[in-house]
């Protein structure tokens, strides 16, 4: 495994926000979908460059929908998940998975000590 | 309801991400979630806050991609697939960028090769401006290419000749060829004005078509018509612009004034744009007119003949038919034209020798050669450098670069070293036609030769920049890209990479050593040529003799006695000229050339005229001898008593004694000019003197074929409008100018003299040619040689700290100094063996066509040959030898270390 198909956590959730929407994922799903799930409030200032990052790396891919009239008659760019991106995902969380193995409850009871 | 815009600029911040889709979003859930749940207000505040954040966010991933390009080189910042369009100018200047970076990291490679390029750009600019401006850019006229010479010629013997008026007047009847033939004769034109110093000035006698068949109209009033070519109009002038703007203040009423040209009142009627000096280098023009016609055929004068082609006419059409008119007109005038055909060239030919252009063209041949040495120099400076970064281009290419994309990169690298090398080139090329010219400006030539950076010597000057960058840079580049990338990114064991360039880089260099050594050949003729001029024994003393000439016009001197009262008075007043050693008068002086006369030696018979021998002569008055510093080996000098109507006597040189009375005293014998028809009186000799370098160079330049024999008679016996005068002096001889030229005022005010040199200086403006190409292809060798000793020390050299390894081992083991001085040197040796053995062949081929402008050596000398083998030798050993002896203070300890 090369250095670069290591993920950062952002691209992690990003990553798994494409998962989870699944085919026609596109700017503002992703950004409220991210949202809704984390309580975290992201811009789609960080989500569009790490997703430019994604696809230089051949994890995501990306195509352009049908202009509406609501988005000033711009195109959607949808984005999608590559086998590639399901892969580096798995092998990320098999790695935290590892990392953390027998230590569940210890993080718990150090967290109420 | 509005929808907020995002201004154009900002979004051009967005471009590193996918700009229409950002702003698409943004405006979608501004419309359908923000505004319905907060409020317009809130909205905007909403829209605007997130566009910021976006734009803010794009730029760092935009400085975060540059800087990825920076780290890790352009090759790495591309996509796998390849960059889309719009990025390869971006990419491009990225690689400019790293380029320039690249040339600063080894500031000693790129000055070498941007010195290489500079010598080799410059040295072939400045000799192509040589080439253009003499032979290529011709008259500066609109269609002046179609302007054709036409010369008489006796074939087989003789060379071209001018053409007596009649021929001229017949072939201007009966040709249709042409659009019309024109006629010149140049010659002597005294311009005298009141309260104005006399001048003499070149000047052509013109018939009017000339100005229509070069195709030029005057910047004031009118050129000749037909009637002035009658010859019965009163007499009309046309001035150069040099002349108007000199002489006359540019006076704009000049049209219509009056000058007394060769002592006749003459009417100005027209003043000739600049540049203009039609048809070598006049500055003045008189019509010729036709009279001489009236005279029966065989007498009058000759004339140069030139006319534009019709449209559409060949030069071998119009060729056929001038030969046609000749053969006609030798069945008509056989005593005249028996034997005499034509010869047609173009005008500008005419006055270009074939072998000087033939010089020319070997010259730009040599410095193509200086070129392609510099191309190979750079090429592997830049070989020895893509083989130590041969890891970081296989680094690039493991990480995605493609080949093309990492050759684009050396190419751009190699492309910056040539540019500023080119830029360099062309610098110097402007200072070496400066220089040229500062030699060349003051020597009689034809007047549309301009030595300059004309723009086509410019846009040759880039076009080969242009190549030497492709050539240079191409090979490298390929090379170092093509390598295997697992045998690379292995730890690299030192010394593998040096025998992938070894080869070829060898072969470039056995390549520089052959054309260097074949233009030390070249350049070693011409010194030698150079120093045999320098140290020629002219048999005379130039030093401290002032020269001048001066020539008389029928309008004021009618008569033979006038003209000989005149000189006889003239020459009395030169030798009473405080200062004056002794003084002479001459129609030829030494080193100018002489004509040559028949004659016949008393006591010998000739079958036919063809026997008659021939020789130089040449007028002088009593004193030559002493002027000149030379003395009297036999016999005397002439004297006073030796005039016209005295018994007719003639001196002759050691030349002619010994090759006409072998053994005998010349001294008593007598000659007679001419052939067998000849009514001349018979000539005693009474005197034998030494050889005078003849000179002239009406064979060409160097030409040794001109005879050394010469026979001097008195000016007393003879007839002339035209001497030269020569005073010995006691001190710095031009300052002799003014006080001869008071002589000459004070016997007629209205004559000038003119060529006021020195003796010096007579025999430098012969010369000249010698000391100029002598200097050219001295300048070639040098840098020839130089730039291939250069070339070799740094193969050698490179090699050699590639081998660090091997030698280390190789002293560890056991092994002296000396012997891996001799490893080195024998590597060194066999290239330098090889490629002189080349050279010297090739030099035998190069000097050939030069012969023409060597004086006095021989295209096979030996000793020019063994000094060009021991001088590139002994550059070549250095060069080898000090990085041999820096193979053996290898550090041992340094060297053998793992990595």
């Amino acid at each position: 495994m090369s250095k670069r198909d290591y993920l950062g956590e952002f691209e992690q959730v990003v990553l798994l926000a494409l998962m989870r929407l699944g085919e026609g994922a596109y700017g503002v799903t992703i950004r409220q979908e991210i949202e809704a799930r984390t309580g975290r409030e992201v811009s789609l200032g960080s989500i569009y460059p790490t997703l430019h990052r994604l696809e230089e790396k051949g994890l995501v891919s990306s195509y352009n929908g049908e202009p509406t009239a609501t988005r000033g008659g711009r195109s959607k760019r949808h984005f999608k998940l590559e086998p590639h991106g399901h892969t580096a995902l798995n092998r990320s969380r098999d790695m935290l998975a590892a990392l953390w193995r027998g230590f569940e409850t210890d993080a718990g009871s150090q967290a109420k000590s | 309801m509005t929808a907020p815009r995002i201004p154009a600029l900002l979004r051009r911040a967005l471009d590193a991400i996918h700009p229409d889709a950002v702003a698409g979003d943004l405006l979608e859930e501004y419309t359908e979630h923000v505004l319905p749940r907060v409020g317009r207000f809130r909205a905007r505040i909403w829209f605007w806050k997130h566009l910021c954040k976006t734009i803010a966010m794009a730029f760092i991933e935009k400085v975060r991609h540059a800087r990825n390009v920076r780290l890790m080189g352009p090759a790495l910042a591309t996509t796998r697939h390849g960059a889309p369009r719009r990025e390869i100018m971006g990419t491009l200047w990225n690689d400019i960028r790293y380029g320039i970076r690249m040339l600063f990291k080894t500031p000693v490679l790129s000055l070498s090769a941007i010195t290489t390029i500079a010598l080799g750009v410059g040295l072939t600019t400045h000799t192509f401006s040589v080439v253009y401006g003499s032979v290529l850019k011709g008259l500066p006229y609109e269609g002046a290419d179609r302007l054709i010479n036409i010369d008489r010629t006796r074939p087989p013997v003789s060379s071209d000749m001018s053409a007596p008026i009649h021929d001229f007047v017949a072939w201007r009847e009966q040709q249709t060829v042409f659009e019309d033939l024109a006629a010149s004769r140049q010659g002597t034109v005294n311009l005298a004005d009141a309260d104005m110093r006399p001048e003499r000035y070149d000047g052509a006698f013109v018939t009017a078509a000339t100005f229509a068949q070069v195709g030029v109209q005057p910047i004031m009033g009118r050129t000749f018509n037909e009637e002035d070519d009658t010859g019965h109009t009163p007499p009309t002038i046309i001035i150069g612009y040099g002349v108007w703007q000199n002489r006359y203040g540019g006076d704009p009423d000049i049209i219509g004034k009056t000058v007394r040209a060769n002592a006749r009142t003459t009417t100005i009627i027209g003043v000739m744009p600049p540049d203009f000096h039609f048809p070598f280098a006049e500055d003045v023009w008189l019509p010729m007119g036709l009279d001489p016609v009236q005279l029966p055929r065989g007498q009058g004068f000759f004339v140069r003949t030139y006319g534009r082609l019709k449209p559409g006419v060949s030069l071998d059409e119009a060729e056929t038919q001038m030969a046609g008119i000749a053969q006609r007109l030798a069945a008509e005038y056989p005593a005249t034209n028996e034997g005499i055909s034509t010869h047609l060239e173009p005008y500008t030919e005419e006055y270009m020798p074939a072998q000087i252009t033939a010089v020319l063209y070997v010259m730009l041949v040599a410095v193509f050669g200086v070129l392609l040495i510099a191309c190979a120099n750079v090429s592997n400076l830049l070989l020895a450098r893509s083989t130590v970064r041969a890891k970081e281009i296989a680094i690039r290419s493991a990480m995605g670069a493609s080949r093309s994309r990492v050759i684009r990169q050396l190419l751009v690298e190699s492309t910056i070293l040539t540019l500023l090398g080119g830029t360099a080139g062309i610098i110097l090329g402007y200072v070496g036609i400066d220089a040229f010219n500062a030699v060349f400006m003051d020597m009689e030539r034809p007047y549309w030769i301009d030595i300059a950076m004309h723009p086509p010597v410019l846009s040759f000057a880039i076009l080969i920049t242009a190549v030497a960058a492709v050539v240079s840079g191409t090979v490298p580049a390929f090379r170092a890209s093509g390598s295997d990338i697992h045998e690379l990114l292995k730890d690299e064991s030192r010394g593998s990479s040096s025998f992938r360039m070894g080869r070829f880089s060898t072969g470039l260099v056995v390549g520089e050593i052959a054309v260097s050594c074949a233009l030390l050949v070249a350049a070693g003729m011409m010194v030698k040529s150079v120093v045999n001029l320098r140290n020629l024994d002219m048999g005379f003393e130039a030093e401290d003799v002032f020269t001048a000439r001066v020539g008389l016009f029928e309008a004021d001197y009618p008569t033979e006695d006038n003209r000989r009262l005149f000189f006889d008075r003239l020459l009395e007043r030169l030798e009473a000229l405080p200062g004056a050693r002794a003084a002479a008068l001459t129609t030829n002086l030494p080193m100018m050339g002489s004509g040559g006369a028949p004659f016949a030696v008393e006591g010998e018979s000739y079958v036919v005229d063809q026997d008659y021998p021939g020789s130089p002569r040449s007028f002088i008055t009593p004193n030559f001898f002493d002027t000149f510093g030379a003395e009297i080996r036999e016999g005397r000098d002439f004297s006073l008593q030796d005039r016209s109507g005295a018994v007719p006597v003639a001196i002759v040189n050691q030349s002619f004694a010994r090759l006409y009375f072998e053994g005998e005293s010349a001294v008593g014998k007598r000659i007679r000019l001419g052939r067998s028809g000849s009514e001349l009186p018979w000539l005693s000799i009474v005197g034998v003197v030494p050889d005078f370098h003849i000179g002239g160079n009406t064979g060409g330049i160097g030409n040794d074929q001109i005879p050394t024999e010469m026979i001097y008679t008195p000016i007393e016996q003879g007839s002339f409008r035209f001497l030269s005068i020569a005073v010995k002096t006691a001190g710095d001889p031009l300052a002799m100018a003014p006080q001869v030229r008071d002589v000459v005022a004070g016997l007629d005010p209205n004559l000038p003299i003119y060529w006021a040199y020195s003796m010096d200086q007579v025999i430098e403006n012969q010369t000249w040619a010698f000391g100029l190409f002598g200097t050219l292809f001295g300048i070639f060798g040098a840098v020839a040689l130089f730039m291939a000793a250069v070339g070799l020390y740094g193969v050698m050299a490179f090699s050699v700290s590639r081998r660090t390894q091997e030698m280390g081992i190789r002293m560890a083991l056991g092994a002296y100094g000396k012997d891996i001085v001799r490893i080195v040197l024998k590597k060194g040796f066999v290239q330098l063996g090889v490629g002189m053995a080349i050279g010297l062949g090739l030099g035998v081929a190069l000097s050939r066509p030069l012969q023409l402008i060597m004086f006095d050596v021989n295209a096979g000398d030996l000793s020019v040959y063994a000094a060009i083998v021991v001088t590139l030798g002994l550059a070549g050993m250095v060069a080898c030898f000090v990085p041999a002896r820096r193979a053996t203070r290898v550090d041992l300890v340094e060297a053998l270390r793992p990595e």
